[in-house]
């Protein structure tokens, strides 16, 4: 077995500065993005900046300054926040819990320093892609979450931490002792006798070490080098919200089982409230005698943790169920949980739609910049993604490209004679329409494949407005305005 | 009045419900389109969170008609929700219990601009306005961008 520990480190350097931008863009400031972040410690009666972004290091700021140094640094808009040490320590435990996704252990680095998180990447590399490709992957993957990342293997934890933190050492002989993690006081100690880098370090009798530095240091210089093994106490994802009832036997009394869902039900709202989460899938298994284990999944549209609200959506399926012989047990599951959203019914109504209609039944329409009616709009299902009034203001705010566009288009455009344009009328299924007014041509591209066309807006002497393309020498009505 | 990026955000905080498509449950009648619509109808008149509701009333009868008109009301919980039940022409005769009742039909202007013009053609107390054969034209401006200027809707008496 003796394959070799690789050790995949992730150093976060403006952890606290991501944290509240992202914290103030799920509060819907979007502008955050774009400008420098301050985070902000009130120590002795005077007002510190801590952390600061990378616009902000920029602009000059530094850990340690005033906050009127920074400000005049860095001038408005400037987003400020107060440092949050439970905010930063739970978004890291989230983030530690989402690095899953490359290997199954992973831990958040206790000792003191910038926060990391390390990845124990050994036996992982038949199913990911060469160290590069992978650190550059997660780098990036990081950055669209909005978190500032650099990342190191190694075949140690401190080793790949250090040169994570580092950036600029070629191997860890070259890097600096500040990303070995040791303390302050053995920092400056170390710098008297001008030793600065790992490499130093170890170059110095190890039995010289504890005395002066203490053992803490030597034992930060073996687990980098491997001589002394170091432990990795992984994080664990809190297993999803999850109940079930054992009957003493066999139930055919759908009373009994609608009553026995009904308390599993309560208990799982239960369990989201404390974790201030709601539940957008979950699955009911029952099992019964004599039949096999027959398993439900019922989608919301928006996490709920309201047990009238489930029990409804669950309740036709419970009395649809075969039960053979009698149900022996019903567990309840959540397999997807979200934040709760604002209690308003919009979300209970939606599903209680899609339930009886299906999801192709429910939409809500989405912008597409183009100058096009015909494509610049589209159904989106609702079911899909839930609806929130966030989304539709920001749905709303792409560009309205172009003039009004008729409230029908014609599904199949229909032939038109026209003479010319400006002409008194025009022949229409074979009826001559006299008309009032003509406003146009407005020239709407199209994709490569298609030839463009010019549009007129033409009122009849009845008050009707159409909308006549003319594409070559042919003339079609595409929509009207009823 | 609501200019083009009124009406885009008003569609796009909008859901749409298409009743014709229905999903069959196992051991019931399949359930009509009218079904559908109505209940539909009625669902979104029931939430809390919603403020106006446009329906297509076509073929509703009077039973129909005076439970979304219930539904839509004004209870000791909830503000009255707005609900506009669009008939075709053709059944503009029907009973109806609606509050009000009008009649909405294209008007040649002498603008460039589209207007409709909608009659009063009856109404409850609860209307406001007067009584029957109050005209309300409506019209739509072409140019968001300037030009000619939005006007409010003209209320003319016949």
């Amino acid at each position: 077995m003796g394959s070799m520990p690789r050790i995949l480190a992730i150093c976060l350097p403006r952890w606290k500065a991501d944290c509240a931008r992202r914290e103030a863009i799920r509060r819907g400031d979007r502008e955050v993005r774009h400008i420098p972040t301050l985070i902000i410690r009130a120590e002795r009666g005077q007002r510190l900046v801590v952390a600061c972004c990378a616009r902000a290091s920029r602009a000059g700021v530094r850990p340690g300054m005033s906050l009127a140094h920074a400000r005049a640094l860095c001038p408005e808009p400037r987003h400020e926040a107060e440092e949050s040490p439970e905010r930063e320590s739970s978004l890291l435990r989230a983030c530690a819990i989402w690095c899953q996704r490359y290997a199954p252990i992973t831990m958040i680095e206790p000792t003191p320093g910038p926060s990391a998180i390390i990845i124990d990447m050994t036996g992982c590399e038949r199913v990911s892609p060469c160290e590069r490709t992978l650190e550059g992957r997660v780098v990036a993957e990081l950055a669209r979450l909005g978190y500032a990342a650099r990342v190191a293997t190694a075949s140690t934890a401190a080793a790949a931490l250090a040169l994570a933190q580092d950036g600029s050492a070629e191997d860890l002989a070259g890097c600096s002792l500040r990303a070995l993690r040791l303390e302050p006081a053995v920092l400056t100690a170390l710098a008297l006798v001008n030793v600065r880098t790992v490499g130093e370090l170890a170059a110095l009798p190890r039995a010289s070490i504890p005395s002066r530095y203490g053992e803490a240091t030597l034992r930060r210089v073996g687990e980098a080098t491997g001589e002394v093994a170091e432990f990795i106490v992984p994080i664990r994802a809190e297993p999803p919200p999850s109940a079930e009832r054992i009957f003493d036997g066999p139930v055919t009394n759908p009373e009994a089982i609608a009553r026995a869902a009904e308390g599993l039900v309560e208990n799982i709202c239960a369990q989201l409230l404390a974790r201030d989460r709601g539940a957008r899938e979950f699955e009911l298994a029952a099992c019964c005698a004599d039949a096999p284990e027959q398993a439900y999944r019922l989608t919301l549209g928006a996490a709920s943790a309201g047990a009238r609200h489930i029990m409804k959506m669950l309740a036709p399926r419970l009395e649809r169920m075969p039960m053979g012989l009698g149900v022996e047990s019903l567990r309840l599951v959540v397999l997807r949980m979200g934040r709760l959203g604002p209690g308003d019914g919009i979300a209970e109504w939606i599903d209680t739609v899609v339930a009886r209609l299906g999801p192709a039944g429910v939409l809500r329409a989405g912008f597409v910049e183009d100058h096009h009616p015909a494509r610049a709009t589209a159904w989106i299902r609702v079911a899909r993604g839930g609806f929130s009034l966030q989304r539709a203001h920001r749905d709303a705010s792409v560009a309205a490209v172009g003039a009004w566009r008729p409230s029908f288009m014609a599904p199949k455009p229909e032939r038109v004679e026209v003479p010319e344009p400006h002409a008194p009328s025009l022949r229409w299924r074979r009826h001559a329409v006299p008309l009032s007014a003509w406003h146009g041509p407005e020239r709407i591209a199209s994709p490569w494949d298609r030839a463009s066309a010019d549009y007129w807006r033409v009122r009849t002497r009845d008050g009707q407005w159409l909308w006549l393309c003319r594409c070559g020498a042919e003339w079609t009505l595409a929509g009207i305005w009823s | 009045m609501i200019d083009e990026h009124g009406s885009r955000a008003l569609v796009a905080a909008s859901v749409f419900i298409d009743a014709s498509v229905r999903e069959r449950v196992a051991g019931e009648p399949p359930r009509s389109e009218q079904a559908n619509r109505l209940w539909a109808a009625e669902q979104a008149l029931a939430c809390d969170g919603v403020v106006a509701v446009i329906f297509d009333a076509d073929g509703f009868d009077m039973v129909a008609s005076r439970r979304t008109q219930l539904t839509a009301a004004r209870t000791r919980d909830r503000p009255a929700v707005l609900a506009l039940a669009v008939r075709p022409w053709s059944q503009r005769m029907m009973p109806t219990a609606a509050a009000s009742r009008w009649a909405v039909r294209p008007m040649s202007g002498e603008t460039s601009a589209p207007a409709w013009c909608a009659e009063l053609l009856r109404g409850r107390s609860a209307v406001g306005l007067a009584q029957a054969g109050t005209r309300i034209t409506l019209r739509a401006s072409w140019s968001w961008r300037g030009g000619e200027p939005p006007s409010a809707p003209v209320i003319t008496s016949a």
